[in-house]
Order: C-alpha cells, then structure tokens, then sequence
C-alpha cells in the first residue's frame, strides 16, 4: 500500500510548471512596480500630533443621519478597511450612503513611550467622536471598532455612554482566557513590567514575530509556496505584495498603553471579569445599552470567535446582533466574500436604527 | 496503466521519464557546481535566475522568503517523486529530507524571538563566556573591590544572566524539536489514512499542504500546553534581563562621554505625557466648570421670567401697582446682568463637549444646591446638546 497515486507525466507537468511560473514571476515583478494603498480620497478633519481623524469623500450624498466613526487597533495600520478599489470596506460603505470617519492612531516613537490607554481612550478616541459630533451636531454618534479598536470602543461606549448612537465590534477579543487563544496563552506568564521597562516601546518587528509564530508554517513556508502560484498574474501579485505592506507595515507600540493592555486585557481579562478603569474612569460593560453589533471571524487565529461571541454576556444591551463570517482576521476586510457578506450587513444593521 | 487508470508505478514509461528526469538533474548539478549552467535547464532555473535578480541580502524580504521556500518545495517534491518511483513503506523523514533536528536549523524563527533577537542570540556572548575560565559559576558570585567594582558588578550580573538565557533558550528549543518529532508521527499517520484506496496523494502540493497541516497541529499542541506557555514566559524574561543589563552598560558609557541617556530621554518624555495629562484634564474642568455656571444661570433666567411673567399678571390685574418703582427696579438691573451670557450661551454650548463634561461637572460635585435647579439643569443639558 501506497499513500501516493501520481500520474508520471502529471507529476513532471506540475514541477514543470511551478518552474515556469517562478521564471515568469521575474517579468511580472518587474511590471509591478509602485503599488497604491488606501484609495478612497479622504480629508483630515482633526488632528492632535500623529493621532488623526480623517472623513471618507463618497461620491454620493450621505443617505443615513448618523455618521460612522471607524476605531482601528494600534497593532496595524488603519489602511487595511480601505486596501484596494475592489477590496475596501469603507468604499462599500459609502457607496450605501454612509459618511465614514476613521481614526489613525499613527507611528508612536520613542517621545510616545509613556502614552497610556488613558490617552487613547479618555483622550484621543473621546476627542475624536466629539469632532465627528460637533460636525454634525449630533449628540450620538456610530462606532466600528476593530480588533484591538474593538476593546477600546467597548470602554469608550461604558464610559461614554450617551455619545454613541450604535456600536459594532469586528473581530474584538472579549473574553482573553478561552483556552484556544494562543497570543493570550502566550503572554500569560511573561513579566510585562520588565518588558517595557527593558524595550520602552515595543518594536513593531517584535510584534510582527510574534504574529508569525501563531501559525509559523503556513505563515513562514506555505504562504510565499503558494505565492508561485499567482507569479504569472501581475494583478494577482499585486494584490499580494500590497497585503504583504500592510502586513509589515506596522508601527511600534508606545510601552505604557502596551504594558496596561497586556496587563488588564491578556492577563487580567478585565472585560470579562469586571475591575478595569481607563485613567479614573471605571468601565461596566454593563452600561453599553445602546444597539450592538457583533461581528467575528469563524477562522480567526487571532482572535478566536471564543474571544468574541461572550460579548453578549456581559454588555447591558437588548438589541444585540451577530454576524459570523466564514474567514479569517485578514480576510474579513479584504477577501472577496468580505465584500459580499460584511459591508451590506453593517449597513443594514444601521439603516435599520438611523 | 493499471485498473484506477493511473499509470503504475513500476511501468516502463514512468521508470524510463524518471531515469530521463533524474539524468537531467545530474547533468544540472555538475554544471551548476562547474559555473556552466545553461539558459534552458530544465530544474532550477526559475530559482537561480531569481537569485541573480534580486541577490537577496534582506532575510525578511518577499523575495528571500519565496526563494528559501520555492527550493524546499522543490526539495520535497524530488523527495516525493522518488519515494513514490521506490513504492514500499513511506519514511516520512527521509520524504522531507531532513531529521527533525535539521528541520530545525533551517527555521530560524524556531530559536525564540527570530531575527530580531539576532543581537542577543547565546552565541553573541561566547567570547564573553568563553573567557571567564575555570568554574563560570564560581567566578560570577565572587566579590568585587575597589574603584571598579559596580561596573564588575555590573559585567557580572549580565554574564549570570546570559547564562539564564542559554539555558531557557535550550528549554525552548527542546520543544520545538518535540512539535517537530511529534508532527513526524502525525505525517506517518496521515499517510496511513491516505493509503486507503481512493484517499491517495496524487501530487506534490498536495503532499506539501499535508505536512503543513501536521507541523501546525503538533505545533499548536505545544504552544498550547503549560509547559510551553511557561518556558515562553521565562524565555522572554530571560531576554529582557540580558538586554537590561546590556542597556545599563551601554548608558554608564554614554553618560560617561557626557551624551544623554535612554533615562534622562525618558525621564523628559515620562514628564511630557504628564503634562498634557494635566493640560487635558484642566481643559475639561473649564469647560465643565463654564456648562455648571451656563446651566445655573439659564435655571435663573428661567426663575426670574416666571417671576416677572406672574409680576406682569399681577400688575394687569391690579394697574395701581405697575407704577410703583420697586417692581421696576427690581426686574431691570437683572435683566442687564443676564443679557450678556444668556446671549453667549449657545455658542460656549456649541464649543462645548456635549453632556459628558456636564455630568463631571455641577450635578455629580452636588454644586447643584436644590432639587428644583436639578430639574433645570437636566433640561438645559438637552436643550445644549440640541445645539451641539
């Protein structure tokens, strides 16, 4: 018995081909060249040092009341819901007659070493929504966060209750401690407080590691395998070496905000246990009443639904919804079925409560 | 052919292209190692026409990592196609062309924080360790004296602490060579699986994509357990302690050359975060301070209308009392005082951060002094927001 049944002339042909999509992989990088990120035009309403708010330009009339502020996490660039033209949640959500507003959290270096989560919360975040609120004179406004965004608009929303209209979390980590989450495995038993006190902030080539390590052979070996694959679509590559950027394209983490997350979220899981205050102001889930949108990724390696789905249990909402995507925490903003499944669900959901 | 329609394994054609394949790839090899190969070979040539493109120097760029893994799979599909032409029984690390301590050595990430620990890898320090003859151990707990002494000191904890470093490094790779042995027995079953008819591997990717699956399951077993969560733990500190005290040397020198040092940086930045900490928190004690006073005197407005309104009542019902002065006096100089910010009021309300500086601010200090002007104020605090 044999596990291989491989035809001869099949066999040649397949390594036969992978040698040919490799040589014409040499013109297709040639004809590559600059790739553009980010393609919606957009204009920056506020700022306050790196931190800036920018709004979205539709090429339509907004047909919703309610704005829509997007709160990305500090780990990646913000850029990743507005990627490409075909591959961007922001223009999706546009084109349904949403005006959109994003918040980008910047490159912190050394001088940003000791901003903390009070800063990005109670500063920041809360600085940011009165903009968007103040342009529009609403006293309410939405909130999308994403991921580590995600955690941050769950305790601006307890802590601010009254400025937001409806809230949506997107691959957000609640529940720190289900035992298949491996970042949060990881970072139980390290001394966060000799971390930072020895890195000061923390290297964003240390974090992208890190990432890498979750999934090491798909993510070291098979990915750039599979790449050879696209080598003779120019558009295709494209594609990849523009995820590719934004995948290390990441900024370093100022030490104290990283060193509190670490702290309360991964170890101490705050969000579920209850105890967390941002600066002085205490957060109770509890409080966030307004509409809530949950959405996670079922194949999120990152932030494993288990991370996610609690959420219902600990926020005071009745009017609770969840959309579970089939992918994965990258493909949930860019993948095809992303812009199928995710941006119409999100407009939905808030026409629905405009 | 045989009866599944695919050819069989010991048919003349599939013997006559492999012995024809595997010429060729002998006749590569001894140009390759003479310098002389040719345009149009058939094995490689993608791979080495890349290397003279790029020269990839950078060990984290697209390009090196694409040719790093083009020629393992490449590799292994040589590997694949051999073990296939043998038949028999499937040893999976000769399939994969390495023991799983080979395997290792060719995964940099595998040794604990990658490249970018490259600075602090344990061998960086061997000269270091190498000089201290004799017992290490002994030498590091001796005491030291005289002008020198806190920089021996120093040198001292940081030799212990490398020493630390190598030996959780050593725990950490235990483990990984654990996940690789672990996912060579799960390769073995999986091929078990697929021996079954109907379930066979019938190309070389799919084989890969098969041995993907078992490193990541048998590595997630680990990374999973207690046991690596501590080591990964103890590894970390391990290293932080090293570059601590690497950090500690390098700024006696700097503060010695009289440049600044990563503490007085930090100290300044530390100062600077505070500051507009403070700046922050002013800015919202004025701006609630200032929507207390707009809402106390909007409840006062709101009084002194009700009052002049019932005034007014009263003097159309009794006309002999509109003349008198002292209603007069009474209601105007008021009237003056409040012009001014009444007028004012929805624009401070509109610069104002909506209710939340309210709700710090008069109604939770209880500067509020009655019930009644609790009641105003809420109703102001809509009224602003409105105009926010």
């Amino acid at each position: 018995m044999t596990p291989f049944r491989i035809d001869p002339q099949a066999a040649l042909s397949e390594a036969m081909r992978f040698n040919e999509k490799l040589s014409a992989g040499l013109k297709s990088f040639q004809s590559v060249g600059n790739y553009e990120y980010g393609c919606t035009e957009k204009e920056e309403i506020w700022r306050d040092g790196k931190i800036v708010l920018y709004r979205f330009k539709g090429e339509g009339k907004p047909s919703t009341r309610t704005p829509l502020l997007i709160s990305y996490a500090l780990v990646n660039r913000p850029y990743m819901v507005d990627l490409q033209a075909d591959r961007s949640i922001v223009r999706n959500l546009l084109g349904m007659g949403h005006e959109v507003y994003l918040i980008d959290w910047g490159y912190p270096d050394r001088s940003d070493r000791f901003t903390n989560l009070d800063d990005y919360i109670n500063g920041y975040l809360r600085d940011a929504v009165r903009a968007v609120s103040e342009r529009h004179g609403k006293r309410a406004i939405n909130l999308l966060g994403i991921c580590q965004g995600g955690a941050f608009s769950l305790c601006y929303t307890s802590i601010y209750p009254e400025t937001i209209k409806n809230l949506i979390t997107m691959v957000t980590p609640v529940d720190f401690h289900t035992p298949d989450n491996m970042l949060s495995h990881w970072t139980r038993a390290m001394d966060v407080d000799l971390f930072i006190d020895t890195l000061g902030n923390v290297p964003a080539d240390l974090m992208n590691y890190c990432y890498l390590t979750l999934k090491p052979y798909r993510l070291n070996h098979q990915k750039y395998v599979g790449l050879v694959d696209m080598l003779d679509s120019p558009e295709e590559l494209t594609n990849f070496l523009r995820m590719e950027k934004w995948i290390f394209d990441s900024p370093d983490q100022a030490g104290e905000a990283f060193r509190q997350f670490i702290k309360d979220f991964y170890q101490g899981n705050k969000l579920m246990k209850g105890g967390l205050t941002i600066g002085d102001k205490a957060v109770d889930l509890k409080l966030i009443k307004q509409p809530v949108l949950n959405i996670y990724a079922e194949q999120d390696h990152l932030v494993p639904p288990s991370a996610s789905i609690p959420l219902k249990q600990v926020i005071g909402s009745e009017d609770y919804s969840v959309l579970s995507f089939k992918g994965g925490h990258i493909g949930i903003y860019v993948s095809g079925r992303a812009q199928r499944e995710v941006p119409p669900a999100i407009s939905r959901w808030l026409k629905e409560r405009d | 052919m045989n009866k599944t329609g695919f050819p069989d394994w010991k048919a003349p054609d599939w013997q006559g292209m492999s012995e024809q394949y595997w010429r060729g790839v002998g006749d590569l090899s001894k140009q390759m190692m003479a310098g002389k190969m040719a345009q149009q070979t058939p094995w490689n040539e993608g791979i080495e026409q890349w290397s003279r493109m790029f020269q990839p120097k950078d060990a984290n760029s697209t390009y090196e990592q694409l040719m790093e893994q083009s020629k393992a799979y490449l590799g292994q599909m040589e590997s694949m196609f051999k073990h296939a032409a043998q038949g028999g029984p499937v040893d999976v690390r000769k399939l994969f062309g390495a023991s799983a301590d080979q395997w290792q050595q060719q995964q940099p990430w595998l040794s604990g924080l990658g490249d970018y620990a490259k600075w602090f890898k344990p061998e960086t320090f061997a000269p270091m360790m190498n000089a201290m003859h004799g017992d290490p151990k002994a030498l590091l707990q001796l005491p030291t004296l005289g002008l020198a002494r806190e920089q021996l000191e120093r040198a001292q904890a940081l030799a212990a602490n490398v020493m630390a470093y190598q030996r959780e490094m050593s725990r950490y790779n235990a483990l990984m060579s654990k996940s690789l042995e672990a996912a060579v027995r799960l390769m073995e079953d999986k091929l078990t699986e697929r021996s079954e008819p109907g379930r066979e591997i019938t190309s070389a990717k799919a084989l890969y994509d098969l041995w993907i699956d078992a490193l990541e399951e048998s590595y997630a077993e680990v990374a999973l357990s207690d046991e690596f969560q501590a080591a990964y733990g103890d590894l970390v500190d391990a290293q932080m302690r090293v570059r601590g005290g690497v950090q500690s040397m390098v700024e006696k020198l700097t503060a010695d050359l009289g440049m600044p040092t990563r503490t007085e940086i930090d100290s300044v930045h530390r100062k600077q975060a505070e500051m507009r900490r403070q700046l922050r928190a002013s800015a919202a004690a004025d701006v609630s301070g200032l929507s207390a006073e707009i809402a106390e005197l909007r409840a006062e407005l709101a009084r002194l209308k009700s009052e002049l309104k019932a005034s007014v009542k009263i003097t159309s019902a009794a006309p002999a009392e509109v003349t008198k002065p002292a209603a007069n006096k009474a209601s105007a100089p008021t009237r003056k005082v409040l012009a001014e910010p009444v007028a004012s009021a929805p624009v401070l309300a509109a610069k104002m951060p909506p209710p939340i500086a309210m709700k710090s601010g008069a109604m939770k200090s209880g500067a509020t002094p009655s019930g009644a002007k609790k009641t105003s104020i809420k109703k102001t605090d809509k009224a602003v927001t409105k105009g926010a």
